[in-house]
């Protein structure tokens, strides 16, 4: 008998509310149908209306996580209509708050993929380490989300000299931290035995999907907008894209752990080879014109295509996050997997999606829930507690 | 004109109307929504390049839909701008080239009323299932 599980759309812990609809035999997944738009506010429209200064604020506001990644892009865009050139300093600083936002970001799923595998302790100590980050931010920025600090031609605050000494000490500090978590993450036989093999996503499918960001990477897609279309200050600063060729959680889990430990060491290269100088150049005008901005927000690449027609307002902003690519993707990993495991392979693409308990099962036709939300992440700890004892 | 634009310029040919470089790492092509479905065929399978996304947008007396395509080791985007009449706009979808195409053109069609025949399913993707049809929020009579 097939029944159709709801998972969604609205939970206190999720950052977007989606709606998926799982459709199950038994303990397989058999289909599943995503549904978005409940938090579709017409911001493209909005933008519309604004002028571009104010468009720098509204799409800062799009989401509370990768805050930084779209007003990012959306500079580069009228930058390009602009043709202005930011000043080297500037790059730099864009660079230091773009890998701040991935270190934050990165550690927040980690500690939401421990609380669906029952692992509380896990989540308790990645949101520890990542709270040293946040409070950074805000001395660096004024606020510890939304930054404020991208603007058309440059960034609004420079970094003081007093502020790079508190920085560097939170960067020595979340090393240890996060080889801690790594070792804890990676070498644990339990969480290995959850995320080993779960949600595969081939190589050719990540492709055809269009994937991006860590779901790619984990899948041998070796895209990265740092390094393939360079902005800010990533084409001075020396690394390497983080591949995993798994497909699997382990191996997304495997890259976004990668990328922690790279971002302290571009936020280290970043400060180290920072010139003296000027932080923004002075904008007059915006002409007519087109232009696309490009940024690698932590779940992948943020694509913002601006319209210009010599007034002071776009007269088209059209705004691709990465999630609207990554979110399909489902349709190739979840179909076939275990429920136990539907949580963790959804959560693994990190679609700004954690609202496992809001979920209920519906037997088509009748209408009465039979599941609860909490029971789909119980199912999931249930399996994590069987593996235990199997290995003990 | 750089050599892999012209390179482009004569493999599409008269597939396009035009090809020009707005800047480093860009090329904006122009083309007749009859051949847009070989163009994309051309930067995807011999390219091998990436569809990022489409966006669309109304003009005075047409829809101009632009879709977008990374050639991400060319540091390169690719753009190819179709032109469409504001009466029954329409153009064959992409879907069967990429997976990627399925979520945009669900969400022009919504937003725009802009037809992609070879769709799977042109369901509303992010307004409400009561949402009256044929009321396309990014229209300019809206």
């Amino acid at each position: 008998m097939k029944s159709v599980i709801p998972i969604g759309p609205f939970h206190p812990l999720q950052e977007e509310p989606e709606l998926f609809l799982l459709e199950v035999e038994g303990e397989k997944v058999k289909g599943i149908e995503v549904r978005l738009g409940y938090n579709h506010r017409g911001i493209e429209k909005l933008c519309q209306a604004r002028t571009f200064e104010q468009d720098t604020f509204l799409v800062e506001r799009i989401c509370g996580i990768c805050s930084n990644s779209h007003p990012l892009a959306y500079v580069q865009a009228v930058e390009e209509i602009a043709s202005i050139e930011v000043p080297e300093r500037a790059r730099f600083l864009r660079a230091v708050i773009a890998e701040l936002e991935r270190l934050h970001s990165h550690l927040l799923w980690l500690g939401l993929c421990g609380h669906f595998l029952g692992y509380n302790t896990l989540w308790m100590w990645a949101w520890k380490a990542r709270e040293p980050v946040l409070e950074i931010l805000e001395l660096l920025s004024g606020n510890r989300n939304h930054y404020g600090m991208m603007k058309i031609g440059g960034v609004r605050r420079d970094l003081g000299k007093e502020k790079v000494a508190p920085l560097l000490k939170v960067l020595d500090q979340l090393e240890p931290e996060l080889e801690k978590l790594s070792a804890l993450v990676l070498e644990d036989p339990v969480i290995r035995l959850r995320l080993k093999g779960i949600g595969v996503f081939t190589k050719e499918a990540a492709q055809s999907y269009g994937a991006l960001g860590p779901t790619a990477r984990a899948s041998g897609v070796a895209i990265d907008v740092r390094k393939d279309h360079p902005y800010a200050a990533y084409e001075q600063l020396d690394f390497k894209i983080v591949v995993e060729e798994d497909g699997d959680a382990l191996a997304r889990t495997r890259v976004r752990l990668r990328e922690c430990g790279q971002s302290v060491g571009l936020i280290r290269q970043a400060l180290a080879k920072m010139p003296e100088g000027e932080v923004e150049t002075a904008v007059k005008e915006i002409p007519a014109g087109e232009g696309i901005g490009l940024a690698e927000a932590p779940r992948g690449e943020v694509f913002h295509y601006v319209r210009a027609d010599g007034s002071n307002r776009p007269v088209r902003h059209k705004i691709r996050p990465p999630s609207f690519m990554n979110l399909p993707t489902c349709q190739a990993t979840v179909i076939g997997a275990e429920l136990a495991d539907a949580a963790i392979i959804l959560a693994a693409i990190d679609p700004c999606y954690c609202c496992a308990e809001r979920m209920a099962t519906v037997e088509r036709g009748k209408d009465k829930p039979r599941l609860t939300g909490e029971d789909l992440i119980r199912l999931s700890r249930e399996k994590t507690a069987r593996i235990k004892k199997e290995l003990a | 004109m750089s050599e892999r634009a012209e390179r482009m310029r004569i493999a599409l040919a008269w597939k396009i109307l035009d090809l020009a470089e707005p800047g480093p790492g860009r090329i904006m092509i122009e083309a007749e929504p009859a051949h847009l479905v070989e163009a994309a065929q051309y930067l995807l399978e011999n390219l091998k390049a990436r569809f990022m996304t489409a966006s669309a947008m109304e003009r005075e007396k047409e829809f101009e839909l632009i879709y977008h395509f990374a050639l991400d080791p060319e540091r390169l985007i690719v753009s190819v701008r179709i032109r469409l009449l504001l009466e029954h706009p329409a153009t064959i979808s992409l879907c069967h080239l990429t997976k990627a195409a399925e979520f945009i053109e669900r969400e022009i069609h919504e937003m725009f009323g802009i037809q992609f025949p070879g769709h799977p399913h042109l369901n509303p993707l992010l307004l409400p299932e009561d949402w009256p049809s044929g009321n396309c929020p990014l229209r300019r009579e809206q």
